[in-house]
């Protein structure tokens, strides 16, 4: 296990004692010179080999810089943190996925950042470019253009493609903005209302960043989670992995024009949004969580009502996934967009990806939270990370998520289901007037006091390693980050598109899962 | 009331999540009896119907006039979730500029929002 303390005393570095990071987790004092050589020292003898965001405190006599780096190892967070001088000196030739990060400091910050690797790169691209339109006088090239999301107010994403005899013989992403305002929307938001917005982004997956924003804030306050909330919290972040490989599942057979499996994605998807409505009474989970923990017991019937559905639909999922591995149909994606693990490593890319080519990585079991250690269940691996490979490791994930689940729901901890002293701020009266309502919310807004600092959590969606870092003001959100690996998914694609035929590009592209309004933040 | 097949050929642009969650929720909803949600896979659909989920950029609105014109006589409905009075501004002129049928602006804009719009839109 890694010792952060032994690691600052052998590097000479200064290990922050105040930090209050969770257990797992430590902060580092690094001078700026020493910068380099202590992110290469920590990558290739230490295990930290994901860089999973950067991040930048401002306060008005001290501006830092944060790096958040995770073992592969132990799952063990680790920041580094240094004072911020300009131009920023660049980490991408350590960590490759560095350049999408700092490209997305300096446009929100515009922060000036030192020569760097890209630049060289976006140089060779230059070059490249002058290639692609030379070879338009061969009339075997051809050259595809894909648009960014909708977002981007400023210039869009674009991925170029030579292809020669209908196999990609380059491929080129185009940057585009990657900072079109979301997280500056937050700025100034209440604790509650942020938790509440941050549902509608990044697709299913909204609900756990809710629960990683509350996470951080409960941990940086000293707020234990009883085991019922925990156990609550558990249950709605599976069902929203599920709905997540689902939704990649659908997006993937819909490309392959594979019409009844679509549809029976499509009528898991239904069904299991129903049965959180059941609890919630609302697509976005809103009145599930709550600070301390969860809102309020699970509805009378809810468990045997889910345990029926979800035993049916486990077994439904057990027949087509054995379906899928025996068909001839499903293996032409064998052949489709093989990712090495290496090179998904050094994109820093974990998650689905990584698994099904070969690494288990998985932080529920390398570094597990909540009643993780508790549960039962197998982390599915792929072997040559080839599409056919990551649909299936998905499909074989959201059947261990249903086990999940369903141990939970079996075995569902008595007790509060908010903490002690956090319980006040989700007191739910359905009864109550609307003058006494009112004079409730006003007590929240009052009351509702974290302490002025700064918090962050690291966790793992079904996309990846996923960080989320805020400060708070007066009890309000002062600066959010919200850091995933859209950028390196899509850099990813100028790697595992060679060679591939040209026809499996938009495919490939599918499930690399870039969605470009997470990308566009 | 119901609709029924082929009145209403919807095609969700913006955002692929929220055309999931639509895809799904329209062919598991009874209110929409006998969608073809298999039709949507093939090359015959045609659509008459977009759903806009914003927020969208200026080369995109200009990308959904030029669809409009493309397809002909289709309606619009542009759905935007937003964040606060800001961007539920920016969603009203973005949707006045579009000349949409109707508009969801909403803090959480669900799908049985989006049937209430449909509806409206079908005329049933």
């Amino acid at each position: 296990m890694f010792d952060a303390r032994e690691f600052a005393t052998s590097s000479g570095l200064e290990l922050l004692e105040n930090s209050e990071l969770g257990q797992g987790e430590a902060l580092v004092n690094c001078p700026p010179e020493r910068l380099e050589e202590t992110l290469v020292y920590l990558k290739n003898h230490l295990d930290f080999v994901f860089l999973s965001a950067i991040t930048i405190e401002e306060k008005p006599d001290d501006k830092r810089v944060y790096y958040w780096l995770e073992s592969i190892e132990t799952g063990y967070t680790l920041g580094i943190t240094l004072e911020l001088s300009e131009p920023l000196f660049s980490i991408a030739s350590i960590y490759q996925n560095a350049q999408g990060l700092e490209e997305e400091l300096a446009q929100r910050h515009g922060i000036k950042l030192r020569s760097r690797p890209s630049q060289d790169k976006e140089a060779q691209l230059w070059k490249q470019k002058t290639s692609v339109e030379a070879a338009f006088v061969d009339e075997n090239v051809r050259e595809l253009l894909w648009l960014s999301g909708a977002l981007n107010p400023f210039g869009e994403t674009q991925v170029k493609v030579v292809s020669k005899n209908d196999t990609v013989a380059g491929c080129e992403v185009v940057k585009g903005n990657y900072h079109s305002g979301i997280e500056d929307a937050f700025t100034g938001k209440t604790v509650k209302e942020c938790v509440s917005h941050l549902r509608k982004f990044d697709g299913y997956e909204g609900f756990a960043w809710s629960v990683f924003f509350y996470h951080a804030l409960e941990k940086g306050n000293g707020i234990k989670v009883p085991d019922k909330g925990q156990a609550i919290r558990m249950i709605f972040m599976e069902f929203s992995r599920i709905l997540s490989h689902l939704e990649f599942c659908a997006g993937v057979a819909g490309q392959l024009k594979a019409g009844s499996f679509h549809l029976k994605l499509l009528e898991w998807s239904a069904l299991l949004e129903n049965l959180q409505k059941l609890y919630s009474g609302n697509a976005y989970n809103l009145g599930v969580l709550a600070y301390g923990g969860a809102h309020r017991e699970p509805p009378v019937n809810w468990i045997s009502t889910c345990l029926k559905s979800l035993a049916l639909f486990q077994a439904d999922l057990d027949a087509y996934t054995t379906n899928i591995s025996g068909s001839v149909f499903w293996r032409q994606c064998a052949d489709i967009g093989r990712l090495k693990s290496a090179d998904l490593l050094s994109w820093g890319i974990a998650g689905c990806a990584l698994r099904a080519s070969g690494v288990n990585f998985d932080l529920r079991k390398r570094r597990p939270f909540y009643l993780y250690d508790e549960v039962d269940f197998e982390v599915p691996i792929g072997i040559d990370g080839s599409l056919y490979d990551r649909i299936l490791v998905r499909l074989r994930e959201a059947f261990q998520s249903v086990g999940i689940i369903m141990q939970i729901m079996d075995n569902l901890p008595t007790g509060e289901v908010v903490a002690p002293e956090a319980q006040h701020f989700s007191h739910f009266d359905l009864e109550a007037s609307e003058k006494e309502e009112d004079a409730y919310r006003d007590s929240i807004e009052r009351d509702f006091k974290t302490a002025d600092k700064m918090y962050q959590s690291t966790f793992e969606t079904s996309c990846g390693l996923a960080n989320i870092c805020f400060s708070t003001q007066e009890s309000k959100v002062s600066r959010l980050y919200l850091g995933s690996n859209r950028l390196s998914r899509l850099l990813c694609l100028e790697t595992a598109a060679k060679g591939a035929s040209f026809e499996d590009l938009p495919i490939l592209l599918k499930s690399l899962q870039v969605d470009m309004r997470a990308l566009e933040k | 009331m119901s609709i029924r097949k082929g009145s209403v050929r919807p095609l969700a642009l913006g955002d692929t999540h929220m055309a999931h969650r639509l895809h799904a929720y329209l062919m598991s909803n009874d209110a929409f009896v006998e969608f073809d949600a298999q039709a949507v896979l093939e090359g015959c659909y045609k659509p008459n119907l977009i759903i806009l989920f914003g927020p969208v950029s200026t080369a995109f609105e200009k990308r959904v006039c030029e669809i409009r014109e493309e397809l002909e006589q289709v309606a619009l409905i542009y759905v935007e979730s937003v964040i606060d009075e800001e961007s539920s501004e920016r969603a009203r002129l973005c949707s006045e500029r579009l000349s949409a049928n109707t508009s969801v602006i909403k803090d959480f804009v669900t799908m049985e929002n989006l049937e209430v719009a449909i509806k409206g839109v079908a005329n049933v």
